[in-house]
């Protein structure tokens, strides 16, 4: 079989296998390893051990434990109470100023958290009460805390970009510092989002909380000081060149586990919740990334890109209309399959030809991961959503996906501005070690 | 309710106990694996006295957290799969696709795990250390293949509690 | 016919296909009449992990395979002496030198080597501290290419630290090191020239070792005249292609470098003669060590000078 056609089989196969609910992983791994075998038998199984080897010692990824034991950290020791308190006392007065508080306390737990679903939990388990208590629409409410926790994979540390420089060899330090502007772009279109829905349907938002004397303002920002010095701390040294994001992880881990120390949250039964949950994610995206490893081996064998980088070169379309066509092709594909899935089934195939196009593979990271935001949030598969279904009892699916809508918005916002100005990505990691 | 029969029910006691031993050791190699981290960048900055290949430390406490992290995550049910069938078909179809499927993923596991500690038995002949303080890979090796094979045996008990469970709800059916 | 997948874990722009991928496959066609071709598998397409090529290579997931010997030095003992300081003095000569202990070094790789060339001896590149003597370089944090040379940098003072050269740019301008000891074609392929405003050249040092290997079970299980095929397209002259394409971009790196107004520092006999003398404990210790194959670092190094007689 020729390989363009073997990898096309391969890619049928690994649809049907993940249609049947084989784990993202096992069926990249699966596939990956039966291609390699009708290509070169011999090869098959010692790729397989590579792979895993290979990624399970990559020093790059030790970057991962670290900050999701960092965001797991931030949660038993209070600090994300603290900062949805802030925000709370700071926005909750104003029209929808819950929500938005939700939104601004999502944005501040990315910072610690490189996961949209820890961040969607954490949040939401304080959060949800408040507005609900306030008669928030639901829709609205749990809308909310699906998007912001989106944040989690685009505001730096994110395990969605320590993924793609894995796979594509670029810098985790310059994409994480592309992220931050865009991540506070997206938090402020997502505030504008939730004006506009209640000012069309002031009924979403009933009443605000009451109005936070100044005094009481600042002693709700002072307590949030601890998170927000771990965050200027990790982000501000990445950005001034003082440590590499791995270095950052590391430092904020234990700055979280100092802090945890300080407020006598280093009870036994935290310790045993934040090893497992954090072994459990780190397991997560571990598994995803051998099976990557396995199924891009095979890819390569196939020659497939070359094959497909030919094409869209003989097609003569510019960089920036293949970055559109792609970016099309993720959002539809994030309506059903896992984010994680989608970036490590796609980028392999996809970054021969964005680099022949001259394609700034930075700018493309962020980009990618705004749209894949949105697969998160939307229906029928959206993970986000799943998430926040689980802690808000009684609130049927229908009505989350329904409060999505304008946050999914938002983020189209998003991705077409950083399309237009790529500076909103690239501005802070080309500045940076100045 | 249909009980799920005593070898299995012991089955899963072990594979419980086989996976809390894992998470163990996986949180102490990335206690290991952060103080590493944490040592390296003070020695470097504040003593300017940077230890030579802590990375390979690094490196190799990972491979034990990871281990342990695939291991724990399979009776956690971290291992995320794309749940479109759930809501195409019913149980009379996901019972059939779930067989299929754990066993396709009960011998890829198998396979990685005979893959691992194939190659780790290879050893220095492969070139199998770290670059730096020339650790040998090979007991990490191993330790990932434990970490698999745990995982294929849980998707292999997965597959006869399944087929034990054929005429009602599966317990571990993927959920959302 | 039979295809070959040769693998390699730079871009196919990297110099070294031009210099010896490219010339072995055409070779290899030509004089094979087409019976031997080979495929080329760039940019890690079989595995991107650089230390990894040796063992994807005894693995049979690829045919041949580029390697750098030095990332698994302990098993390559005797073919990386060649980076000793001292031990030759450029591209060229480095790889004349380890031609010359062939026999000792086909030993140490289980398959055919095709070729086994050499780079150009390191520079130093600093960011805000020029290197101009002995003392300059003293308390400093150096970034060296293998672990072979740390006890060398030690002896001169300074702390020598390892890191992945997909890093070293970073960590130049950031100051996270304050020298980064490499050859000289870094300045282009890792842009260093950017972040650094100095280069020291002429310090101790030698070339690293670079392979091109083919499966062994692979070849032995060639017939005769197809071995004879491979045996003509590779060997010592396709080495050469390499020294002298290292050569070439090293000389190339110090010349941009200094256009973009890098200042080149070349250290004088005399200074020169300082640092030997620094160094000299430690290269003592060396050179009594056994090497491999119970040859000691004096034997190997006058099997590779070709002063043994
Ligand atoms: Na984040
Ligand atoms: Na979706």
């Amino acid at each position: 079989m020729a390989g363009s056609t073997l990898a096309l089989v391969g890619f049928g196969a690994l649809f049907f296998l993940l249609f049947i609910r084989v784990p993202v992983g096992l069926a990249m791994m699966a596939v990956g390893a039966g291609g390699i075998w009708m290509i070169r038998p011999p090869a098959a199984l010692p790729v397989i051990a590579t792979e895993i080897f290979g990624e399970a010692a990559n020093y790059s990824l030790t970057i991962l434990p670290l900050f999701i034991l960092m965001g797991n950290l931030a949660g038993v020791s209070g600090m994300s109470r603290d900062l949805y308190s802030a925000a709370h006392a700071w926005f909750g007065h104003l029209k929808g100023g819950l929500a938005s508080a939700t939104i601004v306390g999502c944005a501040g737990f990315s910072a610690l958290s490189g996961s949209s679903l820890a961040a969607a939990l954490t949040m939401g388990r304080v959060s949800l009460p408040e507005m609900q208590r306030y008669r928030y629409d639901n829709g609205l409410a749990t809308g909310a805390i699906a998007a912001g926790g989106t944040l989690g994979i685009l505001i730096p540390p994110s395990a969605g970009f320590v993924v793609y420089a894995i796979l594509t060899e670029e810098s985790i330090g310059r994409l994480f510092m592309a992220g931050v502007l865009p991540g506070l772009l997206l938090t402020f279109l997502f505030i504008v989002a939730i004006w506009l829905t209640v000012l069309r349907n002031p009924e979403k938002a009933p009443q605000g909380a009451d109005k936070v004397a100044l005094a009481a303002r600042w002693r709700a920002l002072a307590r949030a000081g601890w998170i927000i010095g771990i965050i200027v701390l990790t982000i501000g040294g990445i950005y001034a060149g003082v440590f590499s994001a791995i270095e950052a992880a590391g430092i904020g881990a234990l700055l979280a586990l100092l802090v945890t120390i300080l407020r006598r949250a280093l009870t036994w039964p935290n310790v045993k919740e934040v090893a497992a949950s954090t072994l459990s994610s780190t397991g997560t995206v571990f598994l995803i990334l051998f099976g990557a490893f396995v199924f891009k081996t095979f890819i390569g064998f196939t020659g497939v890109t070359t094959a497909l980088t030919g094409w869209v070169a003989d097609l003569g379309l510019t960089g920036t209309q293949v970055v559109i066509a792609i970016l099309l092709l993720f959002i539809v594909l994030g309506m059903f399959l896992d984010g994680f899935a989608i970036l490590v089934l796609t980028v392999p195939l996809v970054q021969p030809i964005l680099q022949a196009t001259g394609v700034d593979l930075i700018w493309f990271g962020v980009l990618m991961v705004i749209a894949l935001e949105m697969g998160l949030i939307s229906p029928p598969v959206g993970i986000n959503v799943f998430v926040v279904k689980g802690i808000a009892d009684g609130v049927p699916l229908n009505t989350i996906f329904r409060g999505i809508w304008p946050f999914w918005f938002a983020m189209l916002l998003a991705v077409i501005l950083v399309l237009m100005v790529p500076d909103i990505a690239l501005l802070l990691p080309d500045t940076m070690f100045g | 309710m249909i009980e799920t029969p005593l070898l299995l029910r012991r089955l899963e006691r072990i594979l419980d106990a086989l996976a809390v031993a894992s998470a163990v050791a996986g949180s102490l190699a990335l206690a290991v694996l952060a103080a590493v981290t944490v040592i390296g960048v003070f020695w470097r900055y504040v003593l300017r006295d940077p230890i030579f290949g802590i990375e390979d430390v690094a490196t190799m406490a990972l491979t034990v957290t990871v281990a342990g992290a695939i291991a724990w995550g399979s009776r956690r049910g971290a291992h995320v799969s794309v749940n479109v069938i759930g809501w195409a078909g019913g149980r009379g179809l996901t019972r059939i696709t779930d067989i299929a499927a754990r066993l396709v993923s009960f011998v890829i596991l198998a396979l990685a795990t005979y893959a691992l500690f194939q190659k780790g038995a290879c050893g220095i002949a492969c070139g199998a250390m770290t670059s730096n303080l020339g650790i040998l890979h090979k007991p990490f090796f191993y330790a990932l293949g434990v970490g698999l094979g745990i995982y294929a045996a849980v998707t292999l008990m997965h597959l006869m509690i399944g087929l034990a469970h054929w005429a009602g709800e599966d317990p571990n059916e993927v959920a959302e | 016919a039979r295809d070959l997948a040769l693998a390699y874990f730079m871009g196919p722009t990297h110099p070294m296909n031009k210099a010896v991928f490219t010339p072995f496959a055409e070779k290899l066609a030509e004089v094979s009449g087409g019976e031997l071709t080979v495929s080329m598998f760039p940019g890690g397409a079989l595995n991107s992990s650089p230390p990894k090529q040796y063992s994807i290579l005894l693995d049979g997931v690829a045919d041949i395979a580029f390697h750098l010997p030095g990332y698994t030095a302990q098993l390559f003992p005797i073919t990386t002496s060649v980076t000793t300081p001292g031990m030759c003095a450029d591209a060229v000569e480095c790889t004349e030198a380890m031609w010359r202990a062939i026999e000792p070094i086909e030993k140490e790789f289980d398959a055919k080597i095709l070729a086994l060339w050499a780079n150009e001896p390191q520079v130093l590149f600093t960011k805000d501290k020029p290197i101009r003597t002995l003392e300059d370089i003293k308390g400093l944090v150096v970034r060296v290419t293998s672990a072979q040379d740390i006890p060398f940098t030690e002896a001169l003072g300074a702390s020598a630290v390892s890191q992945p050269v997909s890093v070293i740019n970073q960590n130049l301008s950031n100051g996270v090191v304050d020298v980064v000891s490499i050859d000289p074609s870094a300045a282009l392929s890792f842009k260093l020239s950017e972040p650094a405003n100095y280069i020291t050249t002429n310090v101790p040092g030698a070339g690293s070792a670079f392979v091109l290997l083919m499966n062994r079970a692979l070849y032995d299980g060639m017939s005769d005249q197809e071995k004879a095929w491979v045996d003509e397209a590779s060997g010592k002259w396709l080495s050469m292609e390499g020294a002298k394409m290292y050569r070439a971009i090293g000389q190339k790196g110090i010349d941009v470098s200094a256009a973009a107004g890098v200042e080149i520092i070349e250290l004088d006999a005399e200074e020169r003669a300082r640092w030997d003398a620094a160094i000299q404990p430690a290269m003592d210790e060396w050179l009594a060590s056994e090497v491999g194959q119970g040859l000691t670092g004096a034997q190997v190094m006058s099997l590779m000078q070709g002063t043994d007689g």
